[in-house]
């Protein structure tokens, strides 16, 4: 699971690029789309459109009112409204069309359109005036004519003039406003002008005169605007602002059309983007709500194997660490339960052997006696005898018995001491936690261990400095204390022999750093018993030792400070109440010290420097557990390659009265 | 494993929250439905257009009666009667439009020419307010097409108001009264167009039904014999031919001596007769151009005013040259129809005329001459 969530991850990673890529492109087509698709002038130029239209609807409207208008008498209103919404519309016109972005034809016919509708609608104006004139006109003269004629009797020539003028003028009227008229024109302006010229030559009053005037006047407009208005009339139905508007209304719609067209398009894109961008959204949304998922999964996997992990790591070291002190513990029982046997075997015969020696003193020395008195009393042996008595040498051996028992009553009280010891360390007479005397188990183990400490050919011997303070007596385990002085004390020694051998350029045996709680059988058994002829010459028994150290016992030489030529193997053992309620022991050399890349190892149990089968890497490992197990102490380790090495051990201890 | 785009949380969210912002409000745009224009608001006329419209139509009769069902807002025609009346809209704080439109009497000020601010006279004899919504164009002149503009022009003009827009809005935008006055009417906007709008309301709202309104509306009892006699001859003689419509007159320009000014064309004074015909070279003719109805004041042309209450705004003509209804109806049968009247019909034209005079709805309007 984890494996594929780690795939994932991988792959998302690596396709980021594409996501903005995509993200970005989007976009662009969004504000692209967007930006195409608005026109801000699209509702303008509709509204404009819709005004050219209307302004249309108002122009049929406004030729509609003028043939209605045209020669029949009527009321203006609805053709001054037609004329005022034309204006209404122009003027929008203008106003909608001033801002907008044209084509520079479509500006011009609108400014066409404003021209021509000027020009329109003075026309118009002029319309009315003068449609109102001929109007008057054509409703004034027919019975005016009538009413002179008949007041002109006197004066047939002008009546009949005037009759023919009426005529002339009638049909005149009802000729299509379309056809040539130039000729009935003609007639009738002749007419006027012979009925003027009349005028001048007859005397007539002057009412009759001006009323003559007056329907020539009449005449003359009615010859004048009749068509002239119905040609105006026609000229306003196909005026170029109709034409000028209807264009550009196409021209217009067209630009619109267009327009449209491609704004639908670009709408539809917007849409599709924008629905194409709210889509990858939300599955980008998806694929991380997955991924947060996914990646929430594999934390709690990961925290879930670290701690799976811990804790086999931890097991594993409690297994490793109860092996080591089962191993240890069962040796070390096994071997006190020998040593227990032993001593308790080698006691008796000891005891004999003391026990004897004594009485054996006062034999010789009645012997010797009984050999004396017998010289005496027999001054000359016979020759034989003498001989016999010379060739053995009999004074030296009188002399040299004494030497031999007193010899091996030295011997035989040190096998006892030993054993005393030996019963000690292994305390198998007693079980549980002891009220003991450390110190008392601190010698033991140095009695123990004195052959190792002796010096021998390949190295001085070790000097011991004790450093005793007051020490109350504690409750603890005391034969498992004195497991962990002896290894501690064991690698102290194996320490200063390295380093001795280092110095001294040997090679005969290359010991590492030990962390080996045992020393090793195969050496540690043999050497003294090689030294065991000398007996009385060893010099480090327990009470010399003792009385030696005593005025060292303040002193703590600075390893540092000890120059290489003057380099002695020494150890340092201190005891204290470093506070109320702890006992610190601390057991240091000078030896060749412990790299600190190892120091986190050494406690760990079947770690070993040394070659294999010299090592079983369970020494420290089983301290480290008594101490900090059984005991709720700490053992700590400081030290530094080529500087000696300091093990302290510091034990709670409740105090004993 | 640090995680790429789908991992980091803050450079994850601002973007795609921005793009989907942009999404949604772009998609809202571009898919909100067309605007349509509020075509549900209460009519009330605007303009001349509108208020043509609201003529109802009875009868063949060139002369339509006035429309009795327009509304207009009471809040902008209360506020447009304030301004109305309002001296310190003038640059001297002395003269409003009532100074010349004494609504009391006819609407006009009864002299001859107006009197401007330095009390010379001026040019034209002050037009009537009554029923000016109807007429098309403003002015003797027509050069302003609608009653806001004829309002801005004459609150300008250094002869009349002098004011100027900047002292009249700052003056009105400083009144609490009409402060409350444009809260009510504009929601509180005071502007050239507001102003403008409400004296121009006011003004259009100033429509004076007459009995011969009753009369068109079928009442035969409510002008005198003499008057139905005079609006017969009033059509007879052609005086309709100019004065028609809803106000009898003020829709259409002419020239004064219009007949007689036709005989120039055919050089009948002392020329020959060419009878070329005006326009038939292809030019137009020059007399309604665009300069005239724009622009200053033409000496032969006038919009045909309105013969509403025209009894009540002598003098008479666009120079206040006569004085009497009698004498103006022989004037115009003379100078526009190239004839006279008889006296008796003279006499009945008057009665008709008279029976135009109408009142303001609630006021009664003077009665006298001035």
């Amino acid at each position: 699971m984890f494996s594929k969530f780690r795939l994932v991850s991988f792959s998302l990673k690596r396709s980021e690029l594409s996501y903005w890529i995509l993200l970005g492109l989007l976009l662009c087509m969004l504000t692209f789309s967007f930006f195409k698709a608005w026109n801000s002038y699209l509702a303008q130029e509709q509204s404009a459109l819709q005004t050219l239209y209307e302004l249309g609807v108002t122009q049929s409207q406004i030729n509609l009112e003028l043939l209605t208008v045209y020669r029949t008498p009527h009321n203006y209103d609805s053709l001054a409204m037609e004329t005022a919404y034309l204006h209404q519309q122009l003027m929008l016109l203008e106003q909608k069309v001033e801002y907008l972005p044209l084509p520079s034809a479509l500006m011009q016919l609108f400014q066409q359109i404003q021209k021509e509708a000027e020009q329109f609608q003075a026309d118009i104006e002029e319309f009315k005036a003068t449609n109102s004139i001929l109007v008057n006109s054509w409703q004034y003269l027919p019975s005016r004519i009538k009413e002179t004629v008949t007041e002109l009797s006197a004066y047939p020539d002008l009546q009949s003039q005037l009759t023919r003028l009426s005529q002339g003028l009638f049909a005149y009227k009802v000729a299509p406003a379309n056809r040539d008229t130039v000729d009935e024109r003609e007639q009738i302006v002749s007419l006027i002008n012979q009925i003027y010229q009349n005028l001048g030559s007859i005397s007539l009053s002057i009412a009759n005169r001006e009323a003559i005037e007056a329907l020539l006047d009449h005449g003359i407009i009615i010859v004048h605007l009749q068509h002239y208005l119905g040609r105006q009339v026609l000229q306003f139905q196909q005026s170029p602002l109709k034409n000028i508007s209807q264009n550009t209304e196409q021209e217009l719609q067209q630009m619109l059309f267009e327009q449209l067209y491609w704004i639908t398009r670009y709408r539809i894109l917007f849409a599709c983007t924008a629905l194409g961008l709210l889509g990858y959204g939300g599955y980008l949304y998806r694929l991380r709500y997955r991924n947060q998922r996914l990646r929430a999964i594999a934390l709690d996997l990961e925290s879930k194997v670290n701690k799976r992990t811990r804790q086999l790591n931890q097991a594993l070291v409690d297994v490793k660490r109860s092996q080591a002190f089962l191993v240890q513990s069962e040796k070390m029982s096994s071997l006190g339960e020998l040593a227990a046997g032993i001593s308790h075997e080698i006691n008796n015969p000891t005891s004999f052997i003391l026990g004897n020696l004594i009485h054996a003193k006062e034999y010789v020395t009645t012997l010797f006696r009984v050999i004396q008195l017998y010289q005496a009393e027999c001054p000359s042996p016979s020759p034989k005898l003498l001989e016999t008595i010379e060739s053995e040498d009999l004074d030296f051996i009188q002399n040299d018995f004494y030497q031999l028992l007193n010899s091996m009553d030295n011997g035989a009280n040190r096998i006892s001491k030993i054993v005393q010891s030996l019963r000690i360390f292994s305390r198998l007479d007693e079980s549980g936690s002891k009220i003991v005397d450390i110190h008392e188990g601190l010698e033991s183990t140095l009695m123990l261990l004195q052959h190792r400490l002796c010096g021998h050919p390949a190295r001085p011997k070790i000097e011991i400095y004790r450093e005793y303070g007051d020490l109350d007596q504690i409750e603890c385990h005391s034969e498992l204390l004195n497991q962990v002085f002896i290894n501690l004390l064991n690698n102290s020694i194996d320490a200063l022999d390295n380093y001795w051998e280092k110095k001294q350029g040997l090679s005969l045996k290359v010991n590492g750093l030990s962390s080996s709680a045992l020393p090793v059988p195969g050496s540690a058994s043999v050497q003294p018993l090689q030294n065991s002829h000398i007996v009385d010459k060893e010099p480090c028994t327990l009470a010399k030792a003792k009385a030696s150290v005593s005025c060292l016992i303040s002193e703590k030489p600075d390893i540092e400070m000890v120059s290489e030529t003057d380099w002695q193997p020494r150890i340092w053992i201190k005891t204290q109440h470093p506070q109320p309620g702890w006992v610190q022991i601390r057991i240091r050399d000078n030896g060749i010290g412990i790299s600190e890349d190892i120091h986190t190892k050494v406690f760990d149990p079947f770690f070993t420097t040394k070659h294999v089968g010299e090592g079983t890497g369970l020494g420290l490992s089983t301290s480290y557990q008594i101490v900090v197990d059984q005991h709720k102490g700490e053992l700590v380790l400081k030290s530094a390659e080529g500087q000696g090495c300091l093990f302290i051990i510091s034990i709670p201890c409740q105090k004993m009265l | 494993m640090t995680g790429g785009i789908l991992m980091r949380r803050q450079w994850y969210h601002l973007p795609m929250a921005g793009l989907m912002a942009i999404a949604v409000v772009g998609l809202t745009l571009l898919f909100r439905p067309p605007s349509t224009t509020d075509f549900a608001q209460a009519y009330s006329p605007q303009n001349y257009e509108e208020m043509i419209a609201t003529v109802e139509t009875i009868g063949q009769e060139p002369i339509q009666p006035l429309p009795s069902n327009i509304q207009w807002p009471p809040e902008q025609v209360e506020l447009g009667k304030h301004l109305f009346n309002e001296t310190n809209l003038s640059r001297n704080q002395q003269m409003s439009c009532a100074t010349c439109h004494l609504l009391q009497s006819g609407g006009d000020d009864g002299l001859p020419v107006a009197i401007d601010v330095e009390q010379l006279p001026m040019d034209f004899n002050t037009p009537t307010v009554l029923n000016s919504g109807f007429n098309f164009r403003q002015f003797w002149n027509g050069r302003a097409t609608s009653l806001e503009e004829q309002m801005a022009e004459t609150l300008l003009n250094p002869r009349e108001m002098g004011s100027s827009w900047e002292s009249a809005l700052s003056f009105l935008r400083n009144n609490r009264s009409y402060q409350q006055a444009f809260q009510k009417a504009y929601d509180g906007n005071i502007s050239k167009a507001t102003v403008s709008h409400a004296i121009a309301t006011f003004q259009r709202s100033l429509i004076t039904p007459s009995p011969f309104d009753a009369y068109l509306r079928g009442d035969q009892q409510a002008i005198s014999a003499d008057a139905k006699l005079g609006y017969q001859h009033f059509k007879n003689y052609g005086c309709i031919a100019c004065h028609q419509g809803v106000n009898i007159g003020g829709n259409i320009f002419q020239p004064f001596g219009a007949i007689r000014k036709y005989r120039s064309f055919f050089g009948l004074n002392g020329n020959t007769v060419t009878g070329e015909e005006s326009g038939s070279d292809g030019s137009r003719s020059d007399i309604f151009q665009k300069e005239m109805l724009q622009h200053g004041p033409s000496s032969e042309h006038f919009k045909v005013p309105s013969l509403r209450n025209v009894a009540l705004t002598a003098p008479y003509l666009h120079n206040g040259n006569i004085s009497n209804l009698q004498d103006v109806i022989q004037m115009m049968a003379s100078a526009q129809l190239d004839r006279t009247i008889a006296p008796e019909h003279v006499h009945q034209i008057e009665a008709f005329l008279n029976s135009l005079t109408g009142h303001l709805p609630g006021e009664q309007v003077g009665e006298q001459d001035v």
